[in-house]
């Protein structure tokens, strides 16, 4: 199990693209990945690929949004899986940073 | 003594409990030695896992519901009733059958609180005269749970016995069959409840009650049985408790094409169906009437130690007598230790090594 | 019996064999019980050591008996022993073993057993036991042979201290900050629980081998309802472990005057909410009120995964749904309540996401479904038996494959 994530950028806007699972053994490499923004105004984090949220995954999420905000950058999780939705919306993310910071994938 | 699947035996492994082919002959005894060719021969007779005498184990006393004895003298009766019917005689020597099934009934009566905790080891071909002196036994240590007196015992007994005597009448190759039953075999297959009926109603001094467990054995308590789609109630309590004996003892031995359940796996499914194909009732009193993991299985505790069965009691079913044999670094402890799970709250089964 | 100068030599050779089981050679210690047993000319000895693997145990480091042939299982009575011991904390001198109720199989008379805590400061590391037959002796060379123990016993102490740090060096300072996170998570967990009439209880824990952070507690409020709470804090070890204590802590404060689960469960977040949200790390809580005298559940959810209802009257397993963020989320977050009436024969499943998220060798997760599944064909077992029960499935379901995550379940069934 493991975590990709691939960075692509354009203009102001970085998107990380991920594929893999977010729980105590990648959870690092999310955090990781929002180091060095410099002129970034905005991040959009691509779901589509995540298989599995665990509560330490959820947890660097957290962080990472709050990591962001901090920096006055606007952050986005695009296209949740139903069931990785789930377990975020269980632990009340949309609730703490926002409805609109989470979308979720259209099936 | 413990019991292990046939895959994992090995050459050399010695029988622990006898084990009896469909007319109560040895087919090898207590105490024989295991040779590649007797492996096969139990593969071959579809029968899934056997008592192994293992000395890191030692010795473990196991207590039949009913003596060998008397099970072998219901097997043969059984097989004697079937088989004359079978060859167009349409009467049996009801006595027989009363002397056999009282002696069932006695020997069970004689402990009340009976749990089943030996696994019936039977071979494929056997399906039809172990498996009835199996639902037999059942139906009865049931009726006991449930208060019968002894009449109500024997009648209820000489219905499981014979419930399926209607398949006398069914040809042998679709009964070994593989493959599912098209549809015309399907009618004709269920008609062995009706020529059951037929059969049995028309011997006198067999009780009628008895007979209409022939007829009802495969009704189901939502109504989507056959042969008249009786529901609840409206199908006899005799009927009722074969039905569940005769599906548990389907479900935990060797059937072509599909493999055996472990008794708690199969009291699952039964729990999971009471109320729908089952009497609820029946249900409740038969869970407590099996042991979960019966003696000799082998089981994972919670600490890493592995450990076999040694005793089961009816009120705490989880929470087995266990003797522990191999330590958490898969060490044999020598000489092993007994512990009993009810007084031992910290220990708990995390499962059953099927492996042995 | 034994003179000083004797005593003298058994201890010194004791005591050489100890300093070769600092180099991690466990059968040094079958090797002593033998020695004690041919020297001492007793019937059996044995060493135990506590183990918090999968909860607190006792593992068996070394057994001897001497002679071959007893009419009574040693082995199982020293268990019995070791086990007393371990449980009570205190040492055991039984002179007739038969005499004593928590000797369930004991059918000799003339068997007396020393069973010698090994305690380090106050810490229970382990059991010495040493048996033997009372007709062979006098009440003085008992009591001379009872010191002898307690000397070989402080011994023993003392070389299996050095033996653990010795074998947990080996292991790394990872193991033995493992133990210490265990060691807070069990000290944790309910010990207990409480008798109510009408209901039966049942909770377990299984440690992941890296402690996890699950929390439960369960306790009678000031008015005898029922208090359970469940939770899971962020993050493993021993950081997790002490979140786990001050939600025990803020938690147990908050709820004793019987107070609302909302008004508890707000009250938890407004006193850990700086610190967590500080560090960056959350907790679910879910805190369940019940009463048994209208047999009410009331209840309020703090991120945490639903409770699952069995419905005895329709059969059907429902999760008790209710939202709310995580303690930490929001700063004084007012959290909303939800009830439910439970009628006899229905349960509630408590649960920790290490239940649903467990994998078997091929990766699939258990899941809600088959949870809810288990808990429909387990469900006329009472509370602790559904437990037993639900352990055993998840067992068969994962097979070998190692636990990653803690899990841990708590069962309410109301049987009257």
């Amino acid at each position: 199990m493991s975590l990709e994530i691939e960075r692509k950028k354009e203009n102001d806007i970085m998107i990380l693209q991920m594929s893999g699972v977010l729980d105590i053994s990648t959870v690092e490499l999310l955090q990781n990945s929002i180091n060095h923004l410099g002129e970034i105004k905005k991040v959009i984090c691509d779901f589509e690929n995540i298989r599995f949220v665990d509560s330490t995954g959820v947890g660097g999420i957290a962080s990472v949004i709050r990591a962001c905000r901090k920096n006055e950058i606007t952050i986005k999780i695009n296209n949740i899986l139903p069931e990785v939705f789930e377990v975020l919306d269980i632990l009340g993310l949309p609730e703490i940073f926002g409805e609109e910071t989470f979308e979720v994938k259209q099936v | 003594m413990r019991i292990i699947s046939v895959e994992n035996l090995e050459e050399g492994m010695e029988i622990g409990r006898t084990i009896h082919g469909e007319n109560g002959t040895t087919l090898l005894a207590a105490g024989v030695e295991l040779t590649s060719r007797f492996i096969n021969r139990l593969k071959e007779l579809g029968i899934a896992s056997v008592y192994i005498r293992d000395d890191a184990v030692g010795e473990i006393e196991i207590d039949d519901v009913v003596s060998e004895r008397t099970r072998l003298e219901a097997l043969k009766v059984t097989k004697e009733v079937m088989s004359n019917i079978n060859l167009n005689s349409s009467s049996f020597d009801i006595q027989m059958v009363n002397d056999v099934v009282d002696n069932i009934i006695n020997e069970l009566l004689a402990n009340r609180d009976i749990v089943v905790n030996v696994l019936d080891i039977r071979a494929i071909n056997d399906f039809t005269y172990g498996h009835s002196v199996s639902v037999a036994i059942l139906s009865i240590i049931t009726g006991i749970a449930m208060g019968y007196d002894h009449t109500k015992l024997s009648k209820l007994a000489a219905g499981a016995l014979l419930h399926d005597i209607g398949k006398s009448k069914f040809p042998e190759h679709l009964l070994n069959k593989v493959d599912p039953l098209n549809e015309e075999e399907e009618q004709l297959f269920q008609g062995h409840t009706i020529a059951g009926f037929e059969i049995l109603k028309n011997i006198r001094e067999f009780s009628l009650a008895a007979a209409h467990v022939a007829l009802q054995h495969h009704e189901r308590y939502d109504g989507t049985g056959y042969p008249r789609q009786l529901k609840g109630e409206g199908i006899s309590e005799f009927a009722r408790i074969v039905t569940v004996a005769d599906i548990y003892d389907k479900m935990t031995t060797s059937i072509v094409g599909r493999p055996r359940c472990m008794p708690f796996q199969a009291l699952e499914i039964i729990m999971a169906n009471r109320g729908i194909f089952l009497d609820p009732e029946v249900v409740e009193h038969f869970m407590n009437i099996i042991a979960l993991f019966p003696v000799g299985t082998t089981v994972l505790l919670n600490t890493g130690e592995k450990a076999v069965v040694i005793q089961t009691s009816r009120k705490h079913p989880t929470r087995p007598e266990v003797r522990v044999f191999i330590d958490r670094d898969g060490k044999l402890i020598t000489p092993p230790y007994e512990i009993n799970l009810v007084y031992s709250s910290n220990y708990f089964i995390t499962r059953v090594i099927e492996e042995g | 019996m034994f003179n000083e100068f004797r005593q003298t030599q058994l201890l010194y050779r004791v005591c050489s064999l100890l300093i070769k089981a600092q180099q991690d050679n466990d059968e040094v210690f079958n090797q002593i019980v033998a020695l004690l047993c041919q020297e001492l000319r007793v019937t059996g000895s044995s060493i135990w050591i506590a183990t918090h693997q999968g909860g607190i145990g006792q593992q068996r480091l070394a057994f001897f008996q001497a002679g071959e042939k007893l009419s009574y299982s040693l082995p199982n009575l020293d268990y019995q022993a070791a086990a007393l011991v371990f449980e009570q904390g205190n040492g055991l001198v039984l002179h007739n073993i038969h005499n004593d109720e928590n000797f369930h199989e004991a059918k000799r008379n003339d068997l007396w057993v020393t069973a010698y805590p090994l305690k380090n400061k106050s810490e229970l590391i382990g059991v010495f036991c040493i048996w033997d037959n009372c007709n062979k002796r006098t009440h003085q060379e008992r009591e001379n042979f009872v010191s002898l123990v307690q000397k070989v016993g402080s011994e023993l102490t003392n070389g299996l201290y050095n033996y653990k740090q010795y074998s947990q060096a080996n292991h790394k300072r990872i193991v033995k900050e493992l133990e210490t996170a265990r060691r807070i998570q069990f000290d944790l967990m309910p010990k207990e629980l409480p008798v109510l009439q009408g209901i039966s209880l049942g909770v377990r824990t299984i440690p992941a081998n890296e402690v996890g952070g699950d929390y439960l507690d369960i306790f009678l409020t000031n008015s005898k309802h029922l208090g359970i709470a469940i939770g899971d804090v962020m993050g493993k070890g021993i950081p997790a472990a002490l979140w786990m204590a001050m939600t025990k802590v803020a938690m147990r404060t908050a709820a004793k005057d019987d107070t609302q689960p909302h008004i508890a469960v707000s009250q938890v977040n407004s006193v850990l909410f700086p610190d967590l949200s500080r560090q960056g790390i959350f907790v679910t809580l879910l805190y369940a009120l019940y009463d048994p005298y209208n047999k009410t559940l009331l209840f309020s959810n703090a991120g945490h995964l639903p409770p699952l209802l069995f419905r005895s009257k329709t059969q059907k397993v429902e999760p008790l749904q209710l939202k709310g963020a995580y303690i930490g989320g929001v700063e004084n977050k007012i959290y909303q309540i939800s009830g439910v009436r439970l009628q006899k024969g229905d349960i509630v499943l408590f649960y920790t996401d290490g239940l649903i998220e467990a994998l078997n060798s091929a990766q699939k997760q258990l899941g809600v479904e088959k949870v809810a599944e288990l808990l429909n064909s387990n469900a006329l077992y009472d509370a602790s038996q559904i437990i037993d029960r639900l352990i055993v499935d998840l067992g068969q379901f994962t097979g070998d494959y190692h636990q990653t995550d803690d899990i841990t379940l708590a069962v309410l069934k109301v049987e009257e």
